[in-house]
């Protein structure tokens, strides 16, 4: 019982959080603004209705993976709102659905081991979800990876990562001999392949660590790893050589200030705002972040670090590490050869993506545009970073 | 006048709410660690179930070592078969070397069939994947029965 008296302090400093990042957007605008309050009341309720349906009916899932989402949701909810605050109340509303969508799942997801045996619907499904942009697709921010289906706008790769991870999944559990491994191997081609066409070489890159880690859990073989890396260099020298867009992304990375007020010009911005934002920060309201480009979904990190300081950048990568522990976690004490498979695939894909985005936007690594899991604003993302959480809260259980 | 003393206020708020947040991600982060510290030390984790279900023997094959009346306890997953290395060891002939196991899960029990060769029978129907239990339910399991008990 002792664990649980930790837990509400865990949520009562969640609060805390809460309160102390809107408190300061309530105080920022003159009158008060109020519907900073309102705000922070209505992200509380929502993460301590989800908090107390797991504690409740489903002790023995994990309880961290909906506490380190909600504290992330405040910042980047607290973020937008600062930045833009009907962009904030979209993604309240798409926090909502992500939430119910993870409870959901969680309440009505028979065993996962039974989805083991639907392969070829998930491969099918992966190869319509990675070539639809290809071919019906529309250019946004540089990647032809957009698709609009009458009203509503989606990023199809995005579903697309789901279904790839249950279908390496459903493929690598019954792994024996090396010729298991032929066909994931093709799918795998053929996905990366559809991403570099759309020019969307941030998930190219997520797919390609989905795809190493899951071979190797399942493998245990280093030498594929090895193989891997090498076609990695290949496929990378080729890109480069053949496709002017992969030219320009690594020249802006080598070097940000030589074409500072055209193609470098993002990655500039978005150092200047971070080496402005100092060890801790210029606080709330008092940066610049529209000096930022995309400043709402792949460089929010940037926005976050000049208002908060670095020093919360690394508070929030290293939440994000914890996150990916407690998934990591779930595969480990999971029997089900499938469940382990998938919880891996999920929790790489989170960590993978934290990894290129943050890594982009500090020019540690040439930048692509992806977005920062919950944070960033984006309801594909929110969704999908939801369903994949709901799946591996769902395999802790039998953990 | 009442203008400046409102923002001299705020004024001074801002940075102390600056600060906290920076405290309390820390403050958070700290405080998951701990709790998964002592997670990772007790190891096994403890079940927080307030009723906690048995089963008792209610019909046994000749030369068993389990006796009418016997009660086991579904304190953590029960493994029934052939084999020695079972929870509970059943010299059925029927039964298989793995045949089923019972477990709690969140706030349920559950039996669940291993593949067995005769399946399990949960009052009289075959069990397929996972079964939630109930008081009074009877599992039969070649001619070995059992009852779930509250």
């Amino acid at each position: 019982m002792k664990g649980k008296r930790w837990e509400s302090r865990l949520l009562i400093a969640t609060y805390v959080l809460c309160f102390a990042m809107f408190g300061s957007l309530y105080l920022l605008k003159e009158p008060y603004d109020t519907g900073a309050v309102v705000m922070a009341v209505i992200i509380c309720l929502l993460f301590t209705y989800g908090y107390i349906i797991i504690r409740k009916f489903f002790p023995d899932g994990d309880k961290f993976i909906i506490m380190f989402t909600a504290v992330f949701a405040v910042i980047g909810i607290a973020t937008l709102y600062r930045i833009d605050t009907s962009v904030a109340i979209k993604q309240v509303v798409w926090y909502t659905i992500g939430m119910t969508g993870f409870i959901a799942l969680v309440v009505l997801l028979p065993d996962l081991k039974s989805f083991g045996k639907y392969k070829y619907f998930f491969m099918i499904m992966t190869l319509i979800f990675m070539g639809m942009a290809t071919f019906i697709g529309q250019e946004k921010n540089g990647s032809k990876n957009w698709v609009a289906l009458g009203p509503i706008g989606f990023q199809p790769s995005e579903f697309g990562k789901i279904f790839f991870c249950a279908y390496l999944a459903s493929a690598l559990k019954d792994y024996k001999k090396f010729k298991d491994l032929i066909q994931p191997a093709v799918i795998v081609m053929i996905s990366l392949l559809f991403m570099v066409l759309q020019t969307d070489l941030g998930s190219a890159l997520i797919f390609f660590g989905i795809a190493i880690t899951m071979l190797y859990i399942s493998t245990s073989k280093s030498k594929y790893v090895v193989i891997c890396f090498l076609l990695l260099a290949v496929g990378a020298v080729i890109s480069y050589k053949l496709f002017p867009h992969v030219r320009v992304r690594v020249n802006i990375w080598l070097n940000p200030w030589s074409d500072y007020d055209n193609k470098g010009y993002q990655l500039a911005q978005s150092l200047m705002a971070i080496a402005t934002g100092g060890f801790l920060g210029s606080g709330i309201g008092l940066g610049y972040p529209e000096l930022v480009p995309v400043q709402i979904s792949d460089f929010i990190f940037s926005v976050i670090v000049e208002e908060l300081g670095i020093i919360v950048g690394f508070g929030i990568i290293i939440l994000y590490f914890l996150l990916f522990y407690r998934c990591m976690r779930a595969a480990i004490f999971v029997q089900d050869r499938f469940s382990q498979l998938l919880a891996v695939g999920y929790s790489t894909m989170i960590a993978c993506q934290v990894l290129v985005i943050i890594g982009g936007v500090i020019g540690a690594i040439p930048l692509t545009g992806i977005t920062l899991p919950i944070i960033s604003y984006g309801g594909t993302s929110m969704l999908t970073a939801f369903f994949s959480l709901g799946i591996i809260q769902k395999i802790s259980e039998d953990a | 006048m009442a203008g400046d003393i409102n923002m001299d206020y705020s004024d001074l708020i801002k940075p102390i709410l600056g600060v906290l947040v920076i405290v309390i991600i820390y403050v958070i982060i700290f405080m998951a660690l701990r709790i998964m510290y002592k997670d990772v030390k007790s190891g096994d984790k403890k079940k927080s179930l307030k009723k906690v279900y048995g089963l008792e023997v209610i019909s046994v094959v000749e030369g068993s070592n389990l006796k009418n009346g016997n009660i086991v306890p579904i304190n953590r997953v029960i493994t029934l078969g052939r084999k020695e290395d079972n929870l509970v060891i059943l010299n059925d002939p029927y039964a298989s070397g793995y045949h089923a196991k019972i477990y709690p899960k969140n706030t349920e029990y559950f039996v669940e069939d291993l593949n067995s060769t005769n399946g399990t029978l949960l009052n009289d129907e075959y069990v397929e994947g996972r079964v939630p239990l109930e008081i009074g339910d009877e599992i039969q399991i070649g001619s070995t029965k059992f009852r779930v008990i509250g």
